[in-house]
């Protein structure tokens, strides 16, 4: 059962969550080709370790937020907001902490 | 003009209670009359919108007026909850004071206010509630939104007795409310008379 | 063995002024409070407790703990009967029930032990051997004979009576196990005054401590138990959790435990769960396990009366109950040798004490010394007797006889597996330690570390030791203070021996590793001669570990039997991975609130007693109560939805419509947003007006629809389908703050704050008219056809919406919640002068699917707007989410089945949902299938069965064709004609209703 650093409401169980899926997937330009648009809906890494993801706290604030996870050990290295760039585990330093309530 | 009656999602609750034994047990209130709006701050107006209420934006952190208490739901947005009844212009009047920086939401009746207190109201609510109750992490003031027995809650500690509010949504009220009352049972309850 | 064996005095844990009566197979005993089942029926004599799993062979209990194998009783009766209790861990209370389980027609004459006859076919890998072909006899035979055979207990046929709740907390340092290692950490952590929880299994505390012979801090460890305990208790920071099992151990230091409330009495108390399982959230787990004793592995080792070492002292010490009044000790380490001292103590026989080993130990010494006869280098062979041990016979090292010895208990002992369980969990693969000869936990992964016989520390002042040093460590590491710390807790510095490994004793009889499944040491041989030489194929071929104990006393063992049967070390071949439950853990206790009435919430609006008042069935709407129908007495189903949805094209009927989702959205660039996320243009939508729309998921497909409203400039109201309403909640959500963030837009659910209710019918507007005459004016001019407008009515804020689903002259009001009731009320007086009725969602179904309106069972998720015949409301001038993978090639495919309208053609018969539409009805098949039928009704409209389909080529190809509907499960193929799925009224007159 994952515990999860909400940018918003501090840590809460996986259960207030729904998981959305690939964070890493950038929305194509409205007049991007139609290749663009079927890469940013169907094509997705499955990377073996750490990955950047959607979990959306529908039970909480209701923000998308932003989680660096490691899909084998279920390790979360980080969190953050939805317009956070957040680096992986050995790319850069560690993210900064937020001030938030405790839990 | 019709004249009607109006209803509360638990109006129709049986009273009923459970004998406390060496406990003291729980009380448990239905709070009446009052307004809620939720409000939202136009993009990049949050600091101003927080100042003109004279409220703050600190995540888990109620902020009390004299006329409401402010409980920040996200970035930007707060529950708000005033003491005076529906239709006496609460809304409107934070309409108008945030006309231009705000919006507002009237939600009075979305969800409904059960007071839980008594000396075991932090053991009851763990019996649902996932989040960290104790006195060395929440203590008055403190508020959150979490589900509690598969309803979304809103969560206000009150006082340090402890007392807590907990707002629920009107359409779940009476399941919630049958889920608290039972649960409740071990530490036997009572209901108190119309809060306020 | 019969009679009392009582001892006279002694039993730590039991309370002799408090005798208490308790049944077994029908026969009456009494016994003592703080008593096991196990224990008391030990005192009254009764050693035969159960019958094994395979073989049916008579067990007693081999152990005196949760790891207990073979006495496994049905406890309580009726609705309370349970399968598979421990007895070593029932807590006897007065008037306990249990019942012996897997034997018949009784525990002492078994039917079905003649299987031991047939057991040279009842090795390992037996059912994948013998009830392999053919198929057909899988089900009918083989599976009834497994059944029968291979129960384990007969779980109640009736509801459960009691309630199981759950519970959450946190903590800064949970410390599992309460002996003393346990208790150790607990003091040394709960002293800093971190949050500490203690969870301990069993009722009393203590572990396996002597409680006379155990010194600690000078005191009988008896004494120090309960100083501790009462210091632990007197700390507000600290909660001790008794007769709770932490059964699992998750991922980001959650854990799971089982309170057993009231396992221990016969009912709960009114109002008190039986069980309460605690989701535990901590930031420092100190495991204080302990571990299992293992048995040695000779023939005839599961007869009753032979018992692992540890169990015969706790049988002693904690219950006052021998195990036997002649006992041979067989050991392969120094415990056995406390186990003797006990006896001794207790004043009991102590035949001989064979030790494996050949050298002398100090422990042995001393045995000798008091007089005790001490035999190195020798092994039992085999257990001699009945049903119940007479004697042992035993061998050298060497497999030269020695002796027979006559006894009526063995005392075993092959020396101690440290409890990884937990940590095993996590994902640690335990690590092989020849001085311990077991596996103790590797490096934590999880924030974790362990303490004392856990970790394979078996002396007691290392036990100490590490648990004061884990309580410490635990708290800094969970960045708490710790203080100036007290000493920890002292005992004696004892050397112990090095235990000898001894897998299996000489012999070619049946000697059992796993005693639950009946795994022998041979069946571990064969197992790997077949070729399932890996461990966890070995597992699952011979079935060893896989019963309710999860092979506590076996796994070990069995792993080191397979190593040598493949001649390698025993770290090359690993252990298997632990799962949880640590212990069974009844489904109930998961369950906790969430069934029967609670199984999940019930979400009623605010009319909802008005529909009770006028006789209305409901049905679950996903979480929703809605009015189905209002049946008058003597009407069935069929008639009463033909009825209603007759009645209101002729008169007028209202409906709840609360459950619609209502998203209320604010801002500027809210116009800019709803073109964004639907798929037709929302720019020019004056205040005060309503549009339809239809939303696409990103891959193009239909998401949902519903009516949006512009309440005013910066001000909308959106309705969703009841169904999609929280997963529209959270698109939009995606789209404001993920992909456009800049927009000003903001919006929150107003689902619940509104009420709501259709007026559908030719006398709408009068009815409408009077009810809320002089608060708005519903005339055409002042409400055109899609107007909205906010009133005040009755000092309460209401919304008129003038939009239809019927098709027929239609409005729908919203007013908040409270004022629900006095709504529906006013309309319904209103109404009668006007043949108002209430309908319900199966005759808006109907009134839909005559006007050819889609609804969920068309919004299926593979069908784009043009499938529904709404491909022109796709905006060619803006972008939207969808646009671009709707046009896809496939997705605008000619041949994609397209929506269309049918008819029964025949005068009897009906239509039905889910039935294919075939050309030909004599070659029906998924390749001659064109399509398929979504809806149907019974229209009075049209004076026939209708229905709606999903045509391939649509009416292009198909219109005024004949088809049949093909139905298998109620074999039905009954012709039907395609038509246009707008059925009634295509030309929407009734709706923009008669200029008044």
């Amino acid at each position: 059962m994952h515990r999860i650093d909400c940018p918003w409401c501090g840590t809460r169980d996986e259960a207030e969550f729904q998981y959305q899926g690939d964070a890493t997937v950038v929305r194509p330009d409205p007049d991007a080709s139609e290749e663009a648009f079927f890469r940013y809906v169907y094509l997705r890494e499955n990377p073996k370790g750490w990955h950047t993801e959607w979990w959306h706290h529908v039970g909480g604030c209701r923000q998308w937020v932003k989680v660096v996870r490691n899909t084998l050990t279920h390790e979360i290295f980080a969190t953050g907001r939805a317009q956070e760039d957040l680096p992986l585990p050995g790319t850069r330093a560690k993210p900064r902490r937020r001030t938030r309530p405790k839990q | 003009m019709t004249e009607f009656q109006t209803i509360h999602p638990l109006g129709d609750v049986p009273p009923q209670s459970v004998e406390s034994g060496d406990t003291s047990g729980i009380t448990l209130n239905v709070r009446h009359e009052i307004s809620m709006v939720q409000i939202f701050a136009r993009n990049g107006r949050e600091m101003e919108l927080a100042k003109k209420l004279n409220i703050e934006g600190v995540p888990g952190r109620a902020s009390e007026t004299r006329s409401f208490t402010a409980f920040p739901l996200a970035p930007g947005q707060w529950m708000l909850v005033s003491k005076n009844a529906p239709g006496s212009g609460f809304g409107t009047g934070i309409a108008k004071k945030l006309k231009g920086i705000g919006y507002v939401s009237e939600q009075s009746d979305s969800r409904v206010c059960i007071r839980v207190s008594g000396s075991q109201a932090r053991e009851l609510l763990a019996r649902g509630c996932r989040l960290d109750l104790h006195q060395s992490v929440a203590s008055k003031g403190f508020c959150a939104q979490t589900p509690m027995a598969q309803v979304g809650v809103l969560l206000h500690q009150v006082n340090d007795g402890p007392t807590y509010d907990l707002y629920v949504y009107s359409g779940f009220a009476r399941s919630f409310w049958e889920w608290l009352a039972h649960t409740a049972g071990q530490f036997g309850y009572s209901r108190g008379g119309r809060g306020h | 063995m019969s009679g009392s064996n009582r001892l006279s005095k002694g039993g730590s844990r039991i309370d002799r002024t408090r005798p208490l009566r308790f049944r077994f197979d029908g026969r009456s005993f009494s016994g003592f409070a703080g008593d096991t089942l196990a224990s008391a029926l030990l005192a009254n004599g009764v050693t035969l407790m159960g019958r094994s799993f395979k073989y049916h062979r008579p067990r007693g209990c081999l152990t005196a703990g949760s790891e207990e194998p073979n006495a496994i009783v049905e406890m309580r009766s009726g609705a309370r009967r349970e399968p598979n209790t421990r007895a070593t861990i029932a807590e006897l209370y007065d008037g306990l029930e249990a019942t012996s389980q897997n034997r018949f027609p009784s525990l002492k004459f078994d039917i079905q032990s003649l299987n031991q006859l047939l057991s040279p076919f009842l090795t390992a890998g037996f059912y994948y051997k013998t009830f392999m072909w053919p198929a057909s006899f899988w089900e009918p035979v083989y599976e009834k004979i497994i059944r029968r055979s291979a129960g384990l207990g007969r779980a109640a046929t009736e509801p459960d009576p009691d309630t199981y709740e759950h519970a959450n907390t946190h903590c800064d340092v949970l410390v599992v196990g309460a002996g003393p290692a346990g208790l150790a950490a607990a003091l040394s952590a709960g002293r800093t005054g971190a949050r500490v929880l203690l969870v301990e299994e069993q009722a009393a505390a203590g572990g396996m401590l002597s409680p006379d012979r155990d010194m600690i801090d000078g005191k009988r460890s008896a004494d120090w138990v309960e100083q501790s305990q009462a210091e632990l208790n007197a700390l507000d920071n600290v909660t001790i959790m008794m007769r709770t099992t932490l059964f699992g151990y998750y991922d980001h230091n959650v854990l799971a435990a089982l309170e057993r409330v009231n396992d221990h009495v016969a009912e709960p108390p009114a109002h008190q769960p039986r069980q309460r399982l605690w989701t535990i959230r901590a930031s420092e787990v100190v495991l204080a396990c302990g571990s299992h004793e293992r048995a040695l592995t000779f023939d005839n080792n599961d007869k009753p009366g032979v018992m692992l070492s540890g169990a015969v002292r706790a049988f002693v010490e904690r219950y006052g109950v021998t195990p036997g009044k002649r006992v041979v000790i067989c050991t392969n380490n120094d415990d056995g040798y406390n186990t003797a001292e006990a006896l001794i103590n207790a004043g009991i026989e102590v035949a001989l004490i064979a030790d494996a080993r050949t050298d002398l130990c100090i422990a042995a010494q001393s045995a000798r010394e008091t007089g005790i006869r001490v035999e190195t280098g020798l092994l039992p062979q085999k257990a001699l007797g009945g049903q119940n041990v007479s004697g042992l016979s035993l061998q050298r090292a060497d497999g030269s006889f020695s002796e027979k010895v006559d006894c009526d208990c063995i005392a075993m002992s092959a020396g101690f597996s440290p409890d990884v369980h937990l940590v095993s969990q996590t994902g640690v693969a335990p690590v092989w330690r020849e001085n311990v000869l077991g596996f103790v936990p590797d490096k934590p992964i999880r924030r974790e570390r362990s303490a004392g016989a856990g970790q394979g520390t078996f002396d007691l002042a290392g036990c100490l030791a590490e648990g004061h040093a884990a309580g410490l460590d635990a708290v800094s590491s969970a960045g708490l203070k710790t203080g100036r710390a007290k000493a920890p807790p002292k005992a004696k510095a004892v050397e112990i021996a090095p235990p000898l490994a001894i897998w299996r004793c000489p012999g070619n009889g049946k000697a059992f590793v796993d005693f639950q499944n009946d795994v022998t040491a041979r069946d571990i041989h064969l197992a790997n001669q077949e070729g399932f030489s890996s461990v966890e194929h070995a597992k699952r071929y011979t079935t060893l570990g896989m019963a309710t104990d999860q092979g506590k006393t076996s796994n070990v063992t069995g792993i080191a039997l397979l190593a040598t049967a493949r001649g390698e070390p025993i770290p090359d071949v690993g252990t298997t991975r632990f799962r949880p439950p640590y212990s069974p853990v009844a489904i109930g206790a998961f369950a906790g609130h969430e069934r029967g009435k609670e199984f999940q919430p019930v979400r009623r609006t605010a009319m909802h007693a008005c529909g009770e008042k006028l006789g209305a069935v409901f049905v679950e709407a996903g979480q929703w109560l809605r009015p189905q129908y209002y049946p008058k007495s003597g009407e069935g189903v069929m008639e009463a939805i033909y009825r209603e949805s007759k009645q209101v094209r002729e008169t007028a009927g209202i409906c709840d419509v609360s459950t619609l989702g209502k998203i209320e959205i604010f801002g500027d660039d809210s116009g800019e947003f709803l073109n964004r996320i639907y798929i037709n243009g929302w720019k020019l939508l004056a205040p005060g007006k309503a549009r339809y729309g239809l939303m696409l998921r990103e891959d193009g497909y239909v998401f949902d629809d519903g009516t949006t409203s512009r309440l005013a400039d910066d001000h909308y109201l959106m309705t969703t389908t009841t169904a999609n309403a929280a997963r529209v909640l959270a698109h939009m959500e995606h789209a404001s703050q993920v992909l456009w963030p800049d927009l000003d837009v903001h919006f929150c659910s107003a689902t619940e704050q509104w009420c709501g209710v259709a007026v559908a019918g030719p006398n709408a507007r009068a009815i409408l008219a009077k009810a809320f005459a002089d608060a708005i004016d519903v005339s055409d001019e002042a409400l055109p056809f899609m107007g909205v407008r906010t009133f005040e009515w009755s000092g309460t804020t209401a919304r008129i919406f003038r939009i239809s689903f019927s098709g027929e002259l239609a409005f729908e009001v919203n007013v908040p919640w409270s004022a629900g009731e006095g709504m529906w009320n006013a309309i319904w007086e209103a109404g009668q002068d006007h043949g108002l009725i209430p309908y319900g969602t199966e005759a808006l179904s109907v009134l839909r699917i005559e006007k050819g309106h889609v609804a969920g069972n068309e919004l299926d998720g593979r069908t784009t707007a043009a499938d529904m015949g709404l491909g022109k409301m796709m905006s060619t001038k803006k972008p939207f989410i969808g646009q671009k993978l709707a046009g896809r090639e496939g997705m605008v495919a000619k041949d994609r089945a397209k929506l269309v309208g049918l008819k029964l053609t025949e005068d009897s018969g009906r239509l039905r949902g889910g039935a294919h539409l075939v050309i030909d009805k004599d070659n029906a098949n998924a390749e001659t299938s064109l399509g398929w039928v979504t809806s149907v009704c019974d229209s009075p409209a049209i004076g026939c069965w209708i229905g709606l389909a999903y045509l391939r080529g649509g009416l292009e190809e198909h219109d005024g064709k004949r088809l049949f509907a093909v139905n298998p499960i109620y074999d039905e193929a009954p012709a039907v004609e395609v038509v246009s799925p707008h059925f009634f009224d295509p030309q929407g007159e009734r709706l923009k209703g008669p200029v008044r």
